[in-house]
């Protein structure tokens, strides 16, 4: 497994930022969200804070979506890692940068106000498991059977 | 350009011997006069229904009444007017498949072997996509919102999208019969026999995109009834407090957001291999055929789930109705519906057992199955508990839920033979998997279907059906099933492969007629549903149940007046307990005005479904006979009404407070005027829809 | 008037001004279903084209006919694209400075143009160079994943052209803002898909 990519633990050191980006993304939300009161008109720093945070997110997301981008390719092109590693990390870091875009520009989080489209989502991941799994496992089978 | 290429480009891959009037007149056999037959069934019936709307007059209220409405009960019923029709067309389909069984013996019989091919699979086709799956989406869209105590669905107009493009589907299916040919591929229709190497027609073409018309509608139908139950529910109507119904209605639409898509990938990819040459499912160049089989069945377990639970739903109502008694275990009847649902996606494999993984898949994906029988075990037992001491009465409706229960599990027993790989293998492709699934399906969707439909009809047109013809019609559906289905375990397991046009083996003679007997009681069946509906029309006045709860029912539906008001409730309910109509009554709280009466806005008609939905066909009838210009037309037209519709601003049709409070203080008057009917005289003419109250 | 429950889509429907809450909320819940679904017709694509990848039959594969440059910078380009549809969202949402949700809109609308006018390019060169659909099974999973993203995106454009004429036609009423919040979904969602298939058609392409 020495191939021409780098070492070790320039790879964690690299893994391990990246877990940091994303633990900042997902930090980033109201200090204390403002009680839900429907006849009030929130406040005009209120609203400032909103505006700066909400950007701040889009910012980050789209920071964060170009440096996994950035990196799945830069792994393939300059061959930084073996085929089969470098195949784990390219679909393990378009899964993170699935995770952040759904955070960051689809507004998905695990607060209560989202609930429903978290469930929904969720429940979705499971039925795509099921099926792409499940076919994948079948017809490979056949294919190792019948080859 | 010469004369054939102008009659390629206007008329595509068409020739006068598609017609089968043409093909009768040339060849001249019977299975060809069969075929012209059935298409001038078609021709006739379509210019004497034109007929008699003109002469009636009845275009205008017929396309502003009904097919421009967006009002989720006046949908409902056109989507059970749609199955009702498909049924009557498969059904003898169905007799006359079993007919050639019987006679062909040693023999040719009535019709050719492609002929026969094509009876099974319009058979299939039209069973599940255009009765089955129009049925069901009917009862759920008319009694979901009423139960909810909603005004209409979320998406009103997305709702009649679905219905047109279902529609849609099924003319193209009917429209096969009078110009060209089906496919002969089976409802399933597995390639590589559907590719264009061996069947280059216009028979998958006509399959495919009556499929994918169909697929697309329930798809959106599910997103709008699953979204109508998150959303749209009254004040206090937490999803434990909801009818059992809506909880089948729930996991179904499910099903159907999640289950479509794998069919419509699959239709999909075998019509680019039919029109772009693409090798999906090919044999060669690396096409794999097992692919579509996953696909397929991807799609088509679920599918069983999606037919099953609305009918596990009608009878779990049903059942509690006519026992007077509230349902019992409904916790658990919940918990066995979602489990049912997500064990669904679990085991598509048991389809096709043999198709040569290894033997360890197979036994996972048998135990899995045999795990489905659990939640199901429990529901009988829950139906059976809710009897159990209770007033029951046996109704129509009721008649259908015990034969359901008795004949289901069954069913369910030669299911998990089935489950089983090895036994599978054996039986494999015979009549024995026929027997199987019909005997899943007639009781678990059709019976469930028809008891909805006699239990809720009073709801919808404001009287009762007659009870006598239903009792009757009972009898010939039940006894029909036994004698024409249980014969066929005995020929499966005796070695009958299905789908055979004519049988070598003299001793299944006496089976084959039985089962041919069968067929007809199941045909007189269906005809005693009409003669029972026409009696009903024509002495409707002694069967009116105005108050609207003729049954003593217990969930929402049964507290306003039958029919109800466009906009269902003249206030919206608030409910705090599970059975709140029930409550409602024992508690004093019924038939009383409301203390304040609001504008009530409701949509505005719309003639955007049914453009989209002809349209739509058009595409899809261009698309099978290579008429490309026809195609990109009706594709054009149909884009060109979605987006015409988001610029119209003017969606809502305003009732004012004064108009609703009169309607309803009238109703309310009517039912202060009549009496209250005893259980025993619900059947008689004392039952004003006023219904006594029972603990 | 702010209803708690529409925070959830992030984008708060009209900012702070009032909205039939309810029908904002049961329509956006309802696009997230129909994403859902269409979600899955993806990962059966996927799933095919990952079963198809050893079908070459001895037609151009993956290493041989994927431009990574190109698949790169069109990544970099809907990235960007979805960003600057945030960007009139996040316009919309504080008070809705029609300039800059129009201004975000067309530029949205030109990278999407931009996008498919390379994927067209790239999609002519493999035809060019004769790896077509009907070669392989291989190359038919490829040409039924791809462009299916493809036509997806080329709906999105056309989606928001329709918004910008409703735009102009209506102001940002409320119609018209819960149709941008689902067009905002969709095409983030795009994004995601298509980073899906960078990875797994692309990048894994190339490492063959």
């Amino acid at each position: 497994m020495s191939g021409p990519g780098p070492s070790l633990p320039r790879r964690l050191a690299r893994y391990g930022a990246a877990a940091l980006w994303v633990a900042t993304a997902f930090s980033v939300r109201p200090a204390a969200a403002p009680p839900a009161r429907r006849t009030a008109r929130p406040s005009k720093a209120e609203i400032a804070a909103d505006r700066r945070r909400d950007l701040l997110t889009y910012g980050i997301g789209y920071g964060l979506a170009l440096a996994l981008t950035l990196l799945a390719f830069a792994l393939v092109y300059w061959r930084w890692a073996e085929p089969p590693v470098a195949l784990a990390l390219v679909f393990g870091l378009g899964l993170v940068q699935v995770l952040v875009q759904f955070r960051c520009f689809l507004h998905i989080d695990f607060k209560g106000q989202a609930r429903d489209d978290l469930l929904l989502i969720l429940f979705s991941t499971l039925i795509v498991l099921l099926m792409v799994g499940g076919t994948l496992v079948v017809l490979f089978n056949l294919r190792a059977r019948m080859m | 350009m010469t004369g054939s290429e102008i009659w390629t480009t206007l008329l595509g891959r068409f020739e006068w011997s598609d017609l089968p009037f043409v093909r009768a007149w040339e060849k001249g056999t019977l299975s060809e006069a069969i075929g012209a037959g059935a298409g001038g069934v078609v021709v006739v019936g379509a210019v004497l229904l034109v007929a008699l709307l003109t002469y009636k007059r009845w275009w205008k209220p017929l396309w502003s009444d009904w097919l421009t409405s967006l009002d989720h009960k006046k949908i409902g019923i056109m989507y059970i007017v749609l199955a009702f029709v498909m049924l009557s067309r498969a059904l003898i389909e169905a007799v006359l498949m079993r007919t050639q069984q019987a006679v062909a013996i040693g023999a040719p019989g009535l019709v050719g072997p492609n002929h026969f091919a094509q009876l099974f699979s319009t058979h299939g086709s039209i069973m599940v996509f255009f009765m089955a799956m129009p049925f069901l989406t009917g009862l759920i869209n008319y009694v979901v919102p009423l139960q909810i105590g909603a005004r209409d669905v979320a998406f009103p107009l997305l709702n009649s999208i679905s219905l047109m493009l279902t529609a849609g589907g099924a003319g193209l299916m009917m429209v096969s019969l009078a110009i060209g040919e089906f496919s002969t591929g089976g409802w399933s229709g597995y390639p590589p026999y559907t590719e264009a190497a061996y069947q280059p027609g216009v028979g998958p073409d006509y399959w495919i995109w009556a499929i994918t018309l169909s697929s697309i509608g329930s798809t959106l139908v599910g997103m709008n009834i699953a979204v109508t139950i998150f959303k749209k529910r009254c004040p206090g109507l937490k999803l434990m407090r909801m009818p059992l119904f809506c909880w089948t209605s729930l996991c179904t639409s499910i099903l159907m957001i999640f289950a479509m898509p794998p069919l419509t990938v699959a239709t999909l990819m075998l019509a680019l291999d039919r029109y772009l040459g693409y090798h999906f499912f090919t044999n060669d160049l690396g096409g794999n055929m097992m692919i579509y089989i996953d696909l397929f069945w991807l799609f088509g377990h679920p599918e069983v789930y999606i037919l099953i639970l609305p009918a596990f739903g009608v009878y779990s109502e049903v059942i509690s109705a006519f026992s007077s008694k509230e349902l019992y275990g409904y916790v658990s009847l919940v918990i066995a519906t979602m489990a049912i649902a997500v064990l669904s996606f679990t085991v598509w494999l048991h389809h096709f057992f043999t198709m040569g993984q290894s033997a360890d898949i197979n036994a996972v994906f048998g135990i899995a199955t045999m795990t489905i029988g659990i939640p199901t075990g429990v529901k009988v037992y829950d139906w059976i508990w809710t009897m159990f001491r209770g007033e029951v009465r046996l109704t129509p409706p009721m008649l259908f839920s015990l034969a359901f229960i008795v004949t289901f599990v069954l069913g369910g027993f030669t299911g998990i033979l089935l489950a089983m790989p090895p036994v599978d293998f054996v039986v494999h492709n015979t009549v024995f998997l026929v027997a199987h699934f019909h005997n899943m399906l007639i009781p678990g969707l059709l019976y469930g279907m028809i008891a909805g439909y006699q239990y809720w009809f009073p709801k919808a047109f404001g009287f009762r059906l007659n009870e006598r013809w239903g009792t009757v019609s009972f009898v010939c559906w039940v006894s029909g099933f036994y004698l024409a289905f249980m014969p066929l375990y005995v020929l499966g397991l005796a070695g009958l492969a299905r789908r055979t046009q004519e049988i070598l083996e003299p001793d299944f003679r006496p089976w084959l007629l039985v089962a041919l007997l069968g067929a007809f009681l199941l045909l007189a069946g269906l005809a005693t549903l009409f003669v029972q509906l026409y009696v009903s029309v024509r002495q409707r006045d002694q069967h009116r149940v105005p108050v609207g709860d003729p049954w003593g029912a217990r969930s929402l539906e049964w507290s306003v007046a039958a029919p109800p008001p466009e906009y269902n409730f003249a206030t919206i309910p608030h409910v705090g307990r599970r059975d709140p109509w029930h409550w409602r009554k024992a508690n004093g709280g019924a038939y009383k005005p409301a203390d304040h009466y609001r504008d009530i806005a409701m949509p505005r008609n719309s003639m955007v479904g049914p453009v989209v939905g002809l349209s739509g066909a058009v595409c899809a009838f261009g698309l099978v006979w290579h008429i490309w210009w026809m195609a990109a037309f009706g594709l054009a037209v149909l884009w060109a009404a979605v987006i015409a519709r988001s610029f119209v601003r003017r969606t809502k049709r305003v009732i004012g407070a004064r108009e609703v409070e009169a309607t309803d203080r009238a109703w309310l008057a009517t039912a202060a005027a009549q009496q209250v009917h005893p259980r025993e005289l619900e059947t008689t003419s004392a039952n004003a829809g006023l219904a006594e109250l029972h603990a | 008037m702010t209803d708690p429950q529409l925070r959830h889509v992030g984008l708060k429907v009209g900012g702070f001004e009032a909205i039939d809450v309810e029908e904002a909320e049961t329509g956006i819940f309802g696009f997230w279903v129909f994403l859902m679904s269409d979600a899955i017709l993806f990962a059966l694509l996927f799933a095919v084209y990952g079963t198809q990848l050893a079908a070459t039959a001895g037609a151009p594969g993956p290493a041989a006919e994927f431009k990574i440059d190109s698949a790169f910078w069109e990544t970099m380009v809907l990235l960007l694209s979805s960003f600057t549809y945030g960007m009139s969202s996040f316009a919309m949402k504080y008070g809705g400075q029609l300039r800059w949700v129009v201004g975000m809109l067309l530029v949205t609308l030109v990278l999407g143009l931009t996008f498919l006018g390379m994927e067209a390019n790239d999609f002519a060169v493999m035809i060019h160079d004769g790896a077509t659909p009907d070669r392989s099974g291989f190359l038919s999973a490829f040409f039924a994943l791809v462009p299916t993203h493809g036509l997806h995106v080329v709906a999105g454009c056309s989606w928001i052209v329709v918004m910008l004429v409703q735009v102009a036609a209506f102001g940002l009423d409320d119609r018209v803002k819960i149709n941008l919040l689902r067009l905002g979904l969709f095409w983030h969602f795009l994004d995601v898909i298509w980073i899906a298939i960078f990875s797994v058609v692309y990048l894994q392409g190339v490492m063959r």
